[in-house]
């Protein structure tokens, strides 16, 4: 089953629009004393990618296994398509798993792996073969049926996990960190995979992550969690332009998050003292106008910052600072330099540099200017937690 | 001169093992009534065995028997092992895992009173199927210890989770998935609880019926006219077949490892 464009955009539509396939209500769950989520909330829309991420002991896998049924709820409600599955038990949810020790059964070959929920569904043996053999083409393991699992390479352990999970046609898919296990190259790889599978079946993928990296690449919606709470939900490019706060600046993509204030507001702009030294005027985003104290943070991204040998002369500097070189980190492709923003600042400066034309420059001691756009400086919530 | 004090401490240790069994081969063969002096080389010992009525009705009751407490063993120690594994946290779990054991540390002269004047008291008479009974009980805690880790693994694998997360309910992922990978482990404790069982004698001596004589029973009331020559070969032929139970069990559980990623 594939979408037409118009479907795509009809999901796409403001959230709200399209009955959620699955929606999660007020949950709280804990372990022992410790509370690893408290009423929390989350929709996930059909046909959609949605991905967990934030970092370990977050709560991502508590949910992962709430939706499955293998955790029972303290209290809240977990609909599944309209219907109350709080109560069901993991076989009675039309939810499947790909697990991240990938729990193939040692015992089965890869075909009988696949094969695991269609013939407990009680299948024929036709249409058994008819659909394995579809879900080891889509995973591009044809020629492995009766390989055993010790057989396997991680990669492939990975696609048979993935496979038997979408033979049974689940109208859910949880994926807990399913790539953990495998290198860089073949992480990308299945990366663009999963999406590209993803959007061919239109079923909904639930995926949990710690690498934003990989949340970013694949997802519809990003869901950013923190300590059991949700910090900011949207789009991958939103959550990177408009990170709401430190937390997200941080998490997703590498943020130099500064302490500023606020001098005056209105509806447009906002104008900004950075660190007690820079005066700025920077678009009005929100929520630095209802900080009371007028002490807000914001963020700017590592790549937006450019670093001159010399004073640029170009018609809009932006925000410019003289500073001094701290070290220079050499990564092939790009440079990392760290910098000294001003003589009392304790904050770690950088800048992400495509390429370091000016090698002698940037040698420790040196003293640079950076600059980056009153358009890069993103405000972020006041509600500081350090 | 480290490794040779080493190889040294080695050849003394593996003769203070075994070096007691050897003579005991030596002397199988020997042509002679008594243990002492070699006398040359004779198979008569064990065609006599292999005659004696008396001693292989023996075995075959203590065949019977391990049998017997092997199987209800095995099976009370799935239901128990597969309560313990599945169900970490219910209460009193480690009080029941700790009740479990309790047949270990018992001195079996204690159980062997105490199993003696329990059916004395409830007037049950004594027959082999009370042997049978007393025999499992010594026996459980081997299959449990067996049973149990392999299904703690199991769980640890997230396999069972796997199966239900695809469509199976819980018997269904017990008989598909649990009972097959647990096999081994099964097979194993079974072995155990069968030579717990084959070589037991103080329950025995006080639980055994009138009648029901068990092959250790046999031995010691051969030994009372003295230590022949064909005890020393019914003692090789018991080697043997341990040394192949040792070896069919070492097959059985050869590391098979759970985590298909291993």
């Amino acid at each position: 089953m594939t979408l037409t464009t118009e479907e795509k955009a009809a999901l796409k539509a403001p959230w709200g629009t399209v009955a959620p396939l699955l929606e999660i209500r007020g949950i709280s769950k804990s372990f022992g004393r410790a509370d690893v989520l408290s009423d929390f909330s989350l929709s996930v829309n059909p046909a959609e990618f949605l991905t967990l991420v934030g970092p370990s002991g977050c709560g991502k896998t508590t949910i992962l296994r709430l939706i499955a049924g293998f955790e029972k709820p303290r209290s809240g409600r977990i609909f599944l398509a309209g219907r109350d599955v709080t109560d069901l038990a993991p076989y009675r949810r039309d939810i499947h798993t790909v697990f991240q020790s990938y729990a193939l059964f040692p015992h089965y070959d890869v075909f009988e792996n696949v094969a695991f929920s269609l013939r407990i569904r009680g299948l024929e043996e036709e249409s058994v073969r008819e659909r394995v053999a579809e879900a080891l083409a889509l995973t591009k393991l044809a020629g492995l049926e009766r390989r055993k699992p010790d057989q396997l390479s991680g990669g492939q352990m990975q696609r048979v996990a993935l496979a038997r999970s979408l033979a049974g046609r689940p109208s859910l898919l949880l994926l807990d960190e399913p790539l953990g296990a495998l290198d860089l190259k073949l992480r990308r790889e299945m990366q663009l995979e999963l999406k590209n599978i993803q959007r061919r079946l239109g079923i909904a993928f639930v995926y949990v992550t710690h690498d934003q990296e990989e949340a970013t690449t694949m997802s519809d919606r990003i869901v950013v969690l923190n300590r059991g709470r949700i910090e900011q939900l949207g789009e991958p490019r939103e959550i990177y332009e408009k990170p709401r706060t430190s937390f997200v600046a941080n998490f997703m993509g590498a943020a130099n998050v500064l302490e500023a204030r606020v001098l005056s507001s209105s509806a447009s702009s906002v104008e900004l003292k950075i660190e007690d030294e820079i005066d700025c005027a920077v678009p009005n985003s929100g929520p630095a106008s209802a900080a009371p104290s007028g002490r807000v943070y914001v963020a700017v991204r590592p790549e937006r910052v450019a670093v001159h040998a010399q004073r640029p002369d170009d018609q809009a500097p932006g925000i410019l600072a003289r500073v001094q070189v701290k070290e220079h980190v050499f990564l092939g492709h790009s440079s990392q330099v760290y910098l000294k923003l001003f003589e009392k600042s304790r904050r770690p400066f950088w800048a992400l540099c495509r390429s370091a034309p000016m090698n002698g420059a940037l040698a420790p001691g040196q003293w640079v200017w950076a600059q980056f756009r009153p358009e890069d400086v993103l405000m972020l919530e006041p509600v500081e937690r350090t | 001169m480290n490794r040779r004090a080493l190889g040294i401490y080695g050849v003394f240790f593996y003769l203070f093992l075994y070096f007691p069994l050897l003579i005991m081969l030596a002397f199988s063969f020997n042509n002679a009534r008594r243990n002492v002096v070699w006398r040359g080389f004779t198979f008569k010992w064990y065609g006599r065995l292999f005659h004696d009525t008396e001693l292989l009705w023996a075995l075959a009751t203590s065949l019977k028997l391990a049998l017997a407490a092997a199987a209800v063993a095995s099976l009370l120690g799935l239901l128990a092992s597969y309560a313990l594994a599945r169900h970490r946290r219910f209460r009193g779990r480690g009080f029941y895992a700790g009740l479990f054991n309790l047949p270990l540390m018992i001195p079996e002269i204690v159980m062997g009173v105490g199993l003696l004047s329990f059916f004395a008291k409830a007037r049950i008479p004594l027959t082999f199927w009370t042997l049978a009974a007393s025999h499992a009980l010594i026996a459980l805690p081997y299959s449990i210890g067996t049973i149990r880790g392999r299904l703690l693994l199991l769980k640890d694998s997230r396999l069972e989770e796997a199966a239900m997360d695809l469509g199976a309910t819980e018997w269904v992922t017990f008989l598909k998935v649990t009972l097959p990978l647990a096999w081994p482990s099964i097979l194993a404790g079974a072995l155990l609880a069968f030579t717990v069982s084959f070589e037991d004698f103080v329950t025995t001596f006080f639980v055994a019926g009138v009648g029901v004589v068990t092959m250790p029973i046999k031995i010691y009331s051969m030994m009372k006219f003295g230590v022949t020559p064909e005890i020393n070969a019914l003692a090789v032929c018991l080697l043997i077949f341990a040394a192949t139970a040792l070896g069919l069990n070492h097959l059985s559980i050869s590391n098979k490892t759970l985590d298909s990623e291993a």
